[in-house]
Order: structure tokens, then sequence, then C-alpha cells
């Protein structure tokens, strides 16, 4: 995969001298639609505690919310246009826990989703500041996503001796497809001709992803970024 | 190149930072909960105690319950000896297999859940252990050491009364069953006092019973030592049973119990009447009138204490009874004048009956007797038998050890006998024949003349001195008659009084007074004075007897056609006073000796009448 990706850079360096490249990194905020998992994990609680399968106090004290997220994008420009490779990283879960004076029960849902696509920003307003160039620009992303889940699930008894005795579940592990494509609008900062400075939002739809029985894991949601990168 | 190999860099490092940003949440999600308080929990195995010895005889399942306090029960587990034997849950199953009869240990570990909702109460990890430790001992109950020696007594009251051998081991009580002849057990008595070893069984009275009795062995939960023992008793029959007749429709039973135990004896009539029987052994009761035959009694033998009123849930006998009959059953009986007794015969055989009709002396006769055969004595004392082929047979006395001659006749022939003659007629030719009666010499015939004539009685009557003689002639399809009655001095007959076309039937010399004849006739009798020839009386009634002994008179009141019963009357000996009056049934006959009242062979004696 790394042979694949450093072949692509240099193709697209030597498409032309005038070209400049760019790579980002941004941090960002996410949430996800995850309305599939929501309901399972709530179904699977109330089944769990009236079953005697979960302890009778437990609860969801998390249920797949809005996480911090992370895209590294390599891109070239030429003009108003610039197109390249992306990667981001999404995670979220679900967490079941329950602790008194005897121990703690735990079990959490993860899922993580791997993205990796191209995209296209146009950059339709340039500004120049002194020495600097403020641009803005609408951004469209298609990817594919690798998205996985897996389950961790952990017993704690506190013994009479102080002495702990814990137990793990079995870990399940699910890996889907999907994929998505997903639209922004951004605005890019260039300091001193290389530095970067870059903040979009936008959102991301995604497909596929199905674990069975009409579940699947949909990483939709609403992307806000902030990032820096060097040009070139 | 190098600028765009540190960017590579740089996005690898990137990427491994990504990984290390997976979500993740520190919410435990903590509840105060308090902690579980100490309980009571028990068990209760069959109702044993702990660290006592528990008796097994077989392979047994211990059941048991425990005392929980609501907990739910995680788990039991069941040691013996140490090793594990399972966890059921109810029961605690031991195969005589797995021990000998030493003593075992036997544990119970009993785990419960806390309940409180706790994490480590979710995880089954807190709970409550109880520990309860037994001893068990396997019990050989069949064998002979361990069999409980059951006998019978009887108590203060009579009642039966079963004792058994202390038992080997410690009992906590003993029960005690009855067993019928079909094999039903029923519980008759619970004795929780261990060291009384008896038992009274007030319901016993007779009969097959077999009786078991089982001595529970503390501490087990169904190990007893048994023991067994059928009722020794005396078999009750017919022997046991009399009926003596008190009247005419009266009598008592006599019941002589063999078996000591206190019982009620309900009688129930032919006609349904109930009597019982609770003290004594007598019980009187209604029967029909006399004379009876084969009547039918039902017994029911109850136990004392049981009310009559149940006497169809026991066992009942049959026992039939007749008035008082003549031994033998004579088809055909008279008077011995000589000796004051009674004579007769059946088909074979020859009674002789005392004055109270016992019979005190038989012979067998070495020819047979008909249905119409007549026996007759001789005022003399000699003994006149008929027999089937209508020989007349003279013995010296009523002991027939001598038989004089044989006289034969014919077998229309009538023949009577008086002090030493015996009078015969010939209804085929019409005669009348006088013989001596102990040599047989036809002393003379007196010939009557007219025709054959087969519907009619044609017979001699003679008085028991021998001096008057009299022949009645009684056509049975006119049921009139001519009679002659004769005095007869020698060989010459002087005709003293004749009748004809009269309805006389019957012609009868009065024993205790020689000169007096009672003329028969329809519905009245005359007493006639043979001297005067005088009627002395005539009375209203069918004659039927003077008694011999006492000189009483018997006659049988007129009565309607059809009717069920025959009224009597007993008169003085001066035909004046009436002695007794009374019904019997409806049999023909009826006469009497020495004041016994008798209607073919069943007799009955009058004061029995008189006074029941």
């Amino acid at each position: 995969m790394k042979r694949i990706i450093i072949i692509t850079f240099l193709t697209i360096i030597s498409l032309g001298a005038k070209s400049q490249f760019s790579v980002n990194y941004s941090a960002g905020y996410a949430s996800y639609k995850m309305n599939d998992m929501k309901e399972l994990m709530t179904f699977s609680l109330q089944m769990g505690i009236s079953s005697g399968n979960l302890p009778p106090n437990a609860k969801l004290v998390d249920i797949f919310p809005a996480y911090v997220m992370h895209t590294v994008d390599v891109g070239y420009q030429s003009g108003n246009k610039e197109g390249g490779l992306k990667l981001s990283y999404m995670t979220t879960g679900s967490k079941i826990a329950v602790a008194d004076y005897s121990g703690s029960y735990e079990e959490k849902l993860i899922t993580n989703g791997y993205r990796m696509g191209v995209f296209y920003r146009h950059h339709f307003c340039n500004m120049t500041i002194k020495q600097h160039t403020l641009s803005f620009f609408a951004e469209l992303s298609p990817a594919l996503t690798i998205a996985t889940m897996k389950t961790k699930s952990k017993l704690e008894i506190n013994k009479s001796d102080n002495t702990t005795l814990t137990e793990k579940g079995e870990e399940i592990n699910q890996k889907k497809t999907g994929y998505s494509i997903q639209p922004l609008a951004g605005a890019r900062f260039k300091l001193y001709n290389h530095l970067l400075l870059t903040a979009s939002a936008g959102y991301d739809f995604e497909f596929g992803a199905s674990l069975g029985s009409g579940y699947r894991m949909d990483f939709s949601g609403f992307r806000i970024n902030a990032g820096v990168g060097y040009m070139f | 190149m190098k600028q765009y190999t540190n960017s590579i860099y740089l996005i690898s490092l990137f990427c491994l930072f990504f990984f290390s940003c997976e979500w993740d949440n520190n919410d435990k999600n903590y509840i105060e909960l308090e902690k579980p308080q100490d309980i009571t929990m028990g068990i209760d195995l069959a109702g044993v105690r702990e660290d006592e010895v528990i008796y097994i005889y077989n392979n047994t399942n211990l059941f048991y319950s425990l005392s929980t306090q609501g907990k739910a029960l995680l788990q039991v587990n069941l040691y013996l000896d140490g090793n594990s034997i399972g966890s059921d849950i109810s029961k605690i199953h031991l195969s005589v297999n797995q021990i000998n009869d030493e003593e075992h240990d036997l544990k119970v570990v009993i785990v419960l859940r806390s309940g409180s909702g706790s994490v480590a109460d979710f995880a089954n990890l807190e709970q409550y252990i109880g520990e309860y430790n037994f001893k068990i001992k396997f019990v050989d109950q069949n064998s002979t050491e361990n069999r409980l020696k059951v006998s019978q007594t009887i108590d203060e009251n009579n009642y039966l009364k079963l004792t058994w051998d202390e038992p080997t081991l410690p009992v906590d009580r003993y029960d005690v069953y009855s067993k019928t002849w079909n094999g039903d057990e029923k519980l008759i008595g619970t004795i929780n006092d261990p060291t009384q070893n008896w038992c009274v069984d007030k319901n016993y009275v007779y009969g097959f019973q077999q009786y078991r009795v089982a001595a529970h062995v503390s501490n087990s939960s169904d190990v007893y030592l048994e023991g067994f023992h059928t009722v020794e008793y005396t078999t009750i029959n017919e022997d046991n049973f009399k009926v003596e007749i008190q009247g005419l429709n009266k009598a008592e039973l006599l019941f002589n119990n063999p078996n000591p135990y206190p019982f009620c004896l309900v009688v129930k009539d032919k006609l349904g009447n109930i009597y019982k029987m609770r003290d004594g052994n007598r019980v009187s009761f209604s029967k029909s009138l006399f004379p009876v035959y084969n009547e039918l009694l039902r017994l029911y033998l109850l136990p004392a204490n049981n009310e009559e009123a149940d006497y169809l849930n026991f066992d009942n006998y049959y026992f039939y009874f007749s008035d008082d009959i003549l031994t033998g059953i004579p088809n055909v009986t008279t008077v011995d004048v000589v000796k004051k007794q009674l004579i007769g015969s059946n088909f074979s055989s020859f009674y002789v009956y005392d004055k109270n009709l016992n019979a005190i002396n038989n012979a067998t006769i070495h020819y047979n007797l008909s249905t119409g055969s007549q026996i007759n004595s001789l005022t003399n004392g000699l003994v006149a038998i008929q027999d089937i082929n209508y020989f007349l047979h003279i013995y010296s006395d009523n002991t027939l050890n001598r038989e004089l001659y044989a006289l034969p006749l014919n077998y229309t022939d009538h023949f009577v006998t008086g002090k030493d003659k015996i009078a015969v007629t010939d209804p085929v030719n019409n005669t009348l024949s006088v013989y001596e009666g102990a040599t047989a010499i036809k002393l003379f015939t007196n010939n009557y003349g007219g025709e054959q004539d087969y519907s009619r009685w044609f017979a001699p009557f003679l008085s028991y001195d021998d001096k008057y003689i009299a022949v009645l002639n009684y056509n049975f399809n006119t049921r009139l008659a001519w009679y002659k009655i004769y005095e007869m001095q020698g060989n010459t007959l002087t005709e003293k009084k004749s009748e004809i076309n009269v309805p006389v039937n019957n012609i009868v010399f009065n024993y205790n007074n020689p000169n007096e004849v009672f003329i028969c006739y329809s519905t009245r009798f005359d007493i006639v004075d043979l001297t005067t020839m005088q009627t002395k009386k005539s009375i209203t009634g069918a004659f039927r007897d003077v008694d011999i002994l006492t000189g009483n008179l018997l006659y049988k009141v007129n009565s309607t056609t059809g009717s069920l019963t025959n009224q009597y009357k007993i008169l003085a000996s001066n035909y004046t006073d009436e002695i007794l009056s009374f019904s019997t049934g409806n049999q023909s006959g009826g006469r009497l000796f020495n004041s016994y009242f008798m209607i073919n062979n069943y007799f009955i004696h009058t004061d029995k009448i008189k006074n029941q």
C-alpha cells in the first residue's frame, strides 16, 4: 500500500513544474448518525438486564457520540483547482457500564472508520493580504470507507482479600466496506507562500458497511475540520 | 525529493497518531449499594436432625427443603464421605451400593445468591454458603434381627391386643395397619410413644386379618422395621348358632362365640326385620308362623363399638332354622300307648321318641315303606308296620327285636289295631276282617256287599280295648258316608250306631275313655257315649286328636277356604274348659302328644304357645 501511495505522488509531481504540492493535516470534530447501532445497543441493554445477562443497574453511559477525527490529504494545485488523495480516521463507540462496591462491569462497542478517497477542491475566491493569501474553496471528496467494529467487555470483582478478579469477555471483530461522498466548504490561509492554515465544514454521506439484519455502521454526519499544511 | 520524503514521514506520523486516538469512555456508572446483611439459612432434610444418624434401608431419595430467606438458590453440592455425589436441588439420592452398614458422613453445601443487585451478585460471586453435616447408616430392615415380633393377646375388655418386641433401633413412632383377605391395607393407629409397644384394635371381631406394624426409625425419611401378624381365631360355623323356638312365631337365637372379642351380632329375619345382640349370647326374633322349615336368617357380626346400622358393611352369614322336628323325619307316627312313647318310621328306619319327643331308640328295618304305609301299635304293646308290599309286620314291642309274623294285605286294604286285635277292611270285597294280633289268626269276616267302588275310603276303627269296632264307607265324590259302630264280643258284632248319607269322615275311639267315640262330621264332631249311645257333646270344628297322656282334646276351628292360617283349640278332658286357642300355618294335620302340639313332624310344647 505504501508503495502505491509513493508511486501516485511521484506521478502527480511529474505533471507540471508550475504546479504546487501540499500536505495537510486536519483535526476535526465529527458527528455520527449510527441510528442502527444506537438502536442495537439500546435493545441489547434492555434485553440484557431483563434476561439477567447484564447487571441490573447497568446503563448506557455513552452511545456513539460525536468525536475527534483526523484527516490527512496530499494535494496538487494548479491555478484554482486542486486535487489529491485524502485519508480520514473516524472513531466513536458505545459503552454499557455499572460499578459498585463489589466491582465493575463494562461492555464497549467501538466502531472505527478508515476513509480513503480523493478530493477535488476549487478555490473560487483568492485574496492577497500583504504577502499572504486567503482563499475560499469548495471541495467534493468521494471515498471508500473501511468500517470496523469490535466489542470489549470486562468484569472486575473486588475480592475480600483486596485483590481484584478480572475477567474479560470474548472480543468480536467485524470489518465491512462502504463508500461515501463528502462535500465541504472551507478557507485556506497561506502564509509566507508555504505554510497553510485551513478550516472547513461539511457533511459526509456514508453508504454501505452493513452488518446484516438491517444494521449498518453509518458514519454519516457533520464534519468540522481545522488543519495545518505545507505547500512546496 | 528530500522534501517529499520528509512529507511522507510526516504523514506516517499522523497515521500513527490517528490510531492512538480511538474512541473511549471512562464513565463507570458507579452505583451506591448497601452490602448484603447476614441471613439465617437452614435445611430440613426429611425431618432429620443435623449431626444425628439418618437411617436408610434401600436406594433412597432423601427429599429436603431449604430455608433461604427468599434468596435464589445457586447450587447444592452433596458429598458422601467427602466425595461429590451430585447436586440435586430437591433430593439426595443414596444408593445402597455406595454405602455399607457403617456410619457415613453426608455433607450438604448450599449456595445462595446474595440478591443485592451488585455486580458480584450478577456474576454469582456474591453468595451465602451453608454447610450441613449428617450421618448416614444403612439398615437392613428385612433381616431377622430387625423384624418386629408381633403376638396377640386380649386386653382387660377382651379387645384384640397386639404386642411387639422392642425394636433394635430407636424409633419415633409405630404405625399399625390392618390388612384384610383381599389385600386392602388400612392404617388403624399411630403410636407416637416409642415406649408403647402394643396396640388394641377395637374393630377386630372375627375372621382373617393380618396386621403390619411399622416402626419408623428415628432420623429417617422412610425407614421402618416391620412385623406381621395374622390373627389366630376360631372359625365360626353353624354349630355356634342355635335357634330355640319360644312360640308359634317367636324364637331366640343363641350364639356361642368361640372368639373372645366384643361383638354386635345383627340378625336379619326373613322379612328384613333387624335384631341386635350386643351383650349376652341370645336375641329374640320373630319367625314365620309355626311350622317353618329352613327359614333364612342373615347374621352380621360387627365389632362391638360399631353402630348396628352399619351392618351392611360387614360380612354376613346365612343360617337356616326350622321349628323343632322329630329326629329322622318319619313319614308316619303313632303312639305306643303301653310305653307312652311316640313311634314312627321313615322309608327305612324306625324311631322311638320319649315323652319329650327326643329320639331314644331307632332301628333299621329290613324292608321299605311307602308313602301310604301305616304304622300302628296295639294296646298290648305289639307294633304293626305296613311295608311297601302291603305286608303287615307285627313285632312284639317297639324295639322291633322280634317280628312275630307278617300278615299279607292287599294294596287297597286298611287296617287298624286295638288291644289284641287287628281289624282289616277290604274295599274290593267289601269285607271287614278281624285277626288275633299275636297270631294273625283271622277271627271272622263281615261282608257288606255292594259294588266295587274305588272312589271311597272303606276303613275300620277299633277301640283300644277291642270292645268296639266300626267301619266307615266315605265317598270322596259325594263326601257322604255310611258308618256302623259295633260292640264286639268274641266273633259277634252288635251294631250300636249307624248312619247313612252323612258327612262323616272319621271315627275315633278315645283311649282315655274306652266308652267314648268321636264321630267326625264335615263341620263338627260329636262325642258319643258308647254305653248309652247318647251324644255327650257336639263341637263345631274338625276333630284332630286327643292327647293320650293328658286327655286334652285338640280340634281345628272351621275356617274359610283359602285362609293362610289354621286356628286350633285345645280343650281340657272335660271338653268344656278351653286351655288354648292359637293359629298356625295352614299345613294340614295337627295332633297332641304329652302337651306337644304337632303338625307333621314339627312340634311345639303348648306351654310355649301359652307363654309367648
